[in-house]
């Protein structure tokens, strides 16, 4: 007998309860992942006419393929990874994409602690009542959108969407540690362009 | 007890490892090595700050976007599709 663990992850029960033809899973299951695909779309495309148009691509080939899904544990990755190829593609057909990527290896000063440190800011200059303005959000957006793809897709889905590491490699077809590489600089990244708006 | 030294540069040796520190994916000996470092560092704590801020920021700070409600046209394909391929789940033969 299978044993359904009692703390799983509303999507996975939700996905769990699909395969097994629960049709009133459908909807909450649709509204639980149309949200956070739009969201990562959103933020991995940077127009919102195509993060609806990738999103809507995803859900459909979602459950176009759903026989597919072998573990319903593995519910979100597998989404994940279907919305990652969709951003792809539809980069690759966008005339602003970039000809060459940058990495963040060359943005970046070296790993050393004085350097690092000088290129951020004291977090005492961002105190919370300065993270209410309301145009930070559009800084924010602005500085995650400045992130070369490879890097913001790690950011977005580890820091964001809180999947774990392995589930990030998995997505991204990277191994763990490039994953843990990425991360680490995309978040230094993020603080560093942070700390120059605070300074302004 | 003796606690895990680190080499020559120990904040160089540290820094690529801050992330992985507060994601709680480092062993217990070098945890240890870099809390012991961090109380001496201050600009390695300052870069660790820096890193629960980003974090922070990506997590609560980020705009959050409504997608447009789905059509009910839409709805339907997806039921659709879905049904199509629960059956070819049941009868991959068919």
């Amino acid at each position: 007998m299978e044993v359904v663990d009692s703390a799983e992850r509303p999507e996975v029960a939700l996905a769990r309860r699909l395969l097994e033809g629960d049709s009133e899973a459908f909807t909450p299951f649709v509204e639980s992942f149309q949200s956070k695909i739009f969201q990562y779309t959103w933020l991995m495309c940077g127009h919102r006419e195509d993060a609806e148009e990738v999103a809507q691509d995803t859900l459909m080939k979602v459950f176009e393929s759903f026989d597919q899904l072998k573990d319903p544990q593995n519910v979100r990755s597998w989404v994940f990874r279907i919305a990652k190829n969709y951003c792809l593609m539809k980069r690759r057909k966008s005339v602003f994409a970039p000809e060459r990527e940058y990495s963040l290896d060359e943005a970046l000063p070296g790993e050393d602690g004085s350097v690092l440190a000088a290129h951020v800011v004291d977090t005492a200059a961002l105190p919370d009542q300065e993270l209410l303005r309301g145009e930070l959000h559009s800084h924010l957006f602005d500085a995650i959108r400045e992130l070369p793809d490879s890097y913001r897709s790690v950011l977005l889905l580890r820091d964001r969407e809180g999947l774990s590491t392995a589930e990030t490699a998995e997505i991204l077809d990277l191994s763990e540690d490039v994953v843990k590489q990425r991360l680490h600089r995309a978040r230094i990244a993020l603080r560093k362009s942070l700390s120059s708006y605070v300074a302004k | 007890m003796t606690q895990p030294s680190l080499q020559k540069n120990p904040c160089s040796e540290i820094l690529p490892l801050l992330s992985q520190f507060i994601d709680g994916e480092l062993g217990a000996d070098q945890c240890l090595a870099i809390r012991s470092h961090l109380r001496q560092c201050e600009s390695c704590q300052k870069v660790m700050d820096a890193l629960r801020a980003s974090i922070e920021a990506a997590r609560e700070w980020l705009p959050c976007e409504d997608p447009s409600p789905l059509s009910d046209e839409t709805r339907a394909k997806l039921r659709d599709a879905l049904q199509v391929a629960l059956a070819r789940r049941q009868n991959p033969n068919a």
